[in-house]
């Protein structure tokens, strides 16, 4: 009760008011945001399709944020023949309150977002279906999933949290740490959401979804489902994303760590979120920084090292951080050195 | 061309009048039926019939259990099931399983790994396109020993196609393994079996850099075979224990060397060498957090003999840190 009357007037995320009686209610509500991505749209629809239990049981809608590249609105009628729902935002409204109307527009009891350009594998659906039968107290339940390119091939699996399916134990410490989850491997009961409330406003580019399943893990058992059933894609021109060189991403995620400490058990929150600290700081300095300066942007790798400094300063990330520092001192050298001689040759 | 090799098998040409069909899957086993189940029911969902495949267990005198029993449950006489006369050890039953193939395309599947759908078709058709090549082989997908997956093999190019370069950059490491790879018995009647000098790791290795040195060879981009890695298993080894294992890898590169274009070969080999060398490095440090002291030291030894760096002291530094 207490939970519901804070989520009911949280100023930064919306509530969702249960469906009303009456109204048809199937199990499943797959909703699918998309955004300029209508050509992945098309294998993510056929995924689900190639599943589907049919409109009593499932319902198949397509939010889209006003894409202005592409069609999407074609694809689903191509593919979902009636049978896919379409919904267009009247103006492009950003991701997370895209979500947000997913979550409005869901009338299932459980819910699975499903990004435009992911996919599920078969099986998807039943085996997490039967995991919420089985275990009424879970509030989510997820699977392990694939990474893939822009072509589809498989990169990564994701960790094998534990070598069968089950609960999870100790997950909210876990969970705490690190994100471990991909959007598109969850589900979670609509009457969760309702409790607690849809993903906060408040973030600029990512780590809303990783507070959103720490939230859920402070208050409701989580399944894990051994099998890597879901496809998540990842982009190589998200390398060069303006967050990442503004360092807005490092900044979103340590607000995602300040929003979480409350949820933690008191006794070792603090112990949580410095090891939550120390996990990002060490990921920008060991992928964000060195990927800007593949790039060649010495100031976002110079940004990516300040924010990771400003999130932690345990000895591991010194340590890091200096000697990645040095790389760039180096480069930098170099590069005015060839622009003095540069000018030299100029006058 | 090494049909006279005294270190390799001798495959003969198949007889004229035998049926050959165009596959033959070879699958050695050795006291592992549990796994055996799951390896046949990959293949035979994928039967495109007798004619045309040729499947058969090859049984290295398995003493824990009984794979002719699951051959008979899940073959119904489909697949037929050959047992050593004694134990062989494991590089001569696959000798075995190379000689007894009929088949055009040869593919040796370990009883305990397993092939995703599609896998023979994919390979057909490479062979079919490209008649050059004298090898297949997809990316592959580890898994433990409950069958969890745990890793992808690196995706080396973004598109199926005739590798170029493989045979510089095979010498450098093992990019693959075994259940990945399709080979032509043709293949094999020139280029003899496995390597018999090598007793306990690398053999397989030493197949691929020289069937790489006499042919094209072709990589299909997508992840069809998963193979068992059984690595946390067999640090309870003999060789590994002992050091043998990299004495064996080490032979490997030596050989792999006269096979090299010989402007390259000695950089290469040094390559590989320390290649081997950071790997047995990291099964070093597997050795010391099982409390096998005495393994983790044979491992350091062995590995400072393959090849000593600047790169492989660096890494051992970090083994006692």
């Amino acid at each position: 009760m207490r939970v519901m009357s804070r989520s009911e007037q949280h100023p930064y995320r919306a509530s969702l008011t249960q469906v009303p009686d009456g109204e048809s209610r199937p199990l499943w509500s797959v909703m699918i945001p998309t955004y300029n991505c209508a050509e992945y749209l098309r294998e993510t629809l056929a995924s689900v399709l190639a599943q589907d239990p049919g409109p009593e049981v499932m319902q198949i809608e397509v939010v889209d944020d006003r894409s202005t590249l592409d069609d999407p609105a074609a694809v689903v009628e191509e593919l979902g023949r009636g049978r896919v729902g379409f919904y267009q935002q009247p103006y492009n409204v950003g991701y997370i309150r895209n979500f947000e109307t997913c979550l409005l527009r869901s009338r299932g009891q459980l819910i699975h977002l499903l990004h435009g350009d992911d996919c599920v594998r078969d099986g998807f659906y039943s085996k997490l279906q039967s995991a919420f039968e089985k275990n009424s107290e879970i509030g989510a339940g997820f699977c392990r999933h694939i990474g893939m390119d822009e072509k589809g091939h498989w990169l990564w699996i994701s960790d094998l949290e534990q070598s069968d399916s089950g609960i999870l134990s100790n997950w909210l410490e876990r969970i705490a740490v690190k994100q471990r989850i991909q959007t598109p491997s969850i589900v979670v009961r609509r009457d969760v959401y309702e409790k607690l409330g849809g993903f906060d406003r408040r973030f600029s580019c990512c780590g809303e979804d990783w507070e959103m399943w720490v939230r859920i893990a402070a208050h409701y058992p989580v399944w894990y489902e051994v099998k890597p059933l879901a496809m998540y894609r990842i982009h190589s021109k998200s390398l060069s994303r303006m967050s990442t060189r503004t360092g807005a991403d490092m900044r979103d995620l340590r607000m995602a760590i300040e929003m979480m400490q409350p949820y933690l058990p008191a006794p070792i929150a603090t112990k949580l979120s410095n090891q939550a600290r120390e996990y990002w700081a060490l990921f920008a300095i060991r992928h964000l920084a060195p990927k800007m300066l593949n790039l060649g942007d010495l100031t976002a790798a110079n940004t990516q090292i300040q924010e990771a400094l400003k999130c932690s300063h345990s000895l591991k990330v010194i340590k890091e951080s200096t000697r990645l520092i040095w790389q760039i001192g180096n480069l930098w050298m170099k590069r005015t050195g060839s622009k003095k001689k540069l000018f030299k040759t100029l006058n | 061309m090494n049909d006279q090799h005294s270190y390799r098998a001798t495959i003969l040409p198949v007889i004229e009048g035998v049926n050959r069909p165009l596959w033959s899957v070879m699958i050695p086993t050795y006291n592992c039926a549990e796994y055996l189940r799951e390896t046949l029911a990959s293949v035979l969902a994928q039967d495109p019939g007798s004619d045309v495949m040729q499947i058969e267990v090859v049984d290295d005198y398995s003493t824990k259990d009984d794979p002719e029993a699951v051959v008979q449950e899940l073959g119904q006489g489909r697949v037929s099931f050959y047992r050593q006369p004694q134990n062989v050890g494991y590089i001569k039953n696959f000798e075995t399983c190379l000689q007894r193939s009929r088949g055009k395309l040869i593919h040796l599947l370990h009883s305990d790994d397993h092939v995703r759908d599609s896998f023979y078709h994919k390979m057909q058709t490479a062979f079919e396109k490209h008649p050059e090549i004298g090898a297949a082989f997809c990316r592959h997908i580890c898994m433990d020993e409950r069958g969890n997956w745990n890793f992808i093999s690196a995706l080396i190019e973004t598109e199926s196609c005739v590798l170029s370069n493989w045979l510089e950059r095979i010498a450098v490491k093992n990019y693959l393994q075994t259940p990945t790879i399709v080979v032509r018995r043709e293949v094999y009647e020139k280029l003899g079996g496995f390597d018999r000098r090598i007793k306990s790791w690398g053999e397989d290795w030493e197949m691929w850099v020289r069937i790489a040195a006499n042919y094209p060879v072709w990589f299909e981009v997508e992840p069809l075979a998963v193979y068992r890695d059984n690595r946390l298993g067999s640090l309870t080894n003999q060789s590994m224990r002992t050091g043998k294992n990299v004495q064996d890898i080490r032979l490997a590169a030596e050989i792999c060397k006269s096979y090299l274009p010989q402007s390259k070969a000695k950089k290469l080999s040094r390559q590989a060498r320390e290649f081997w060398a950071i790997y047995a490095l990291g099964d070093s440090e597997k050795l010391i957090s099982i409390g096998d002291l005495s393994g983790a030291l044979a491992q350091i030894r062995e590995a400072l003999r393959c090849r000593l760096s600047f790169r492989v002291i660096k890494r051992l530094i970090r083994v006692f840190i």
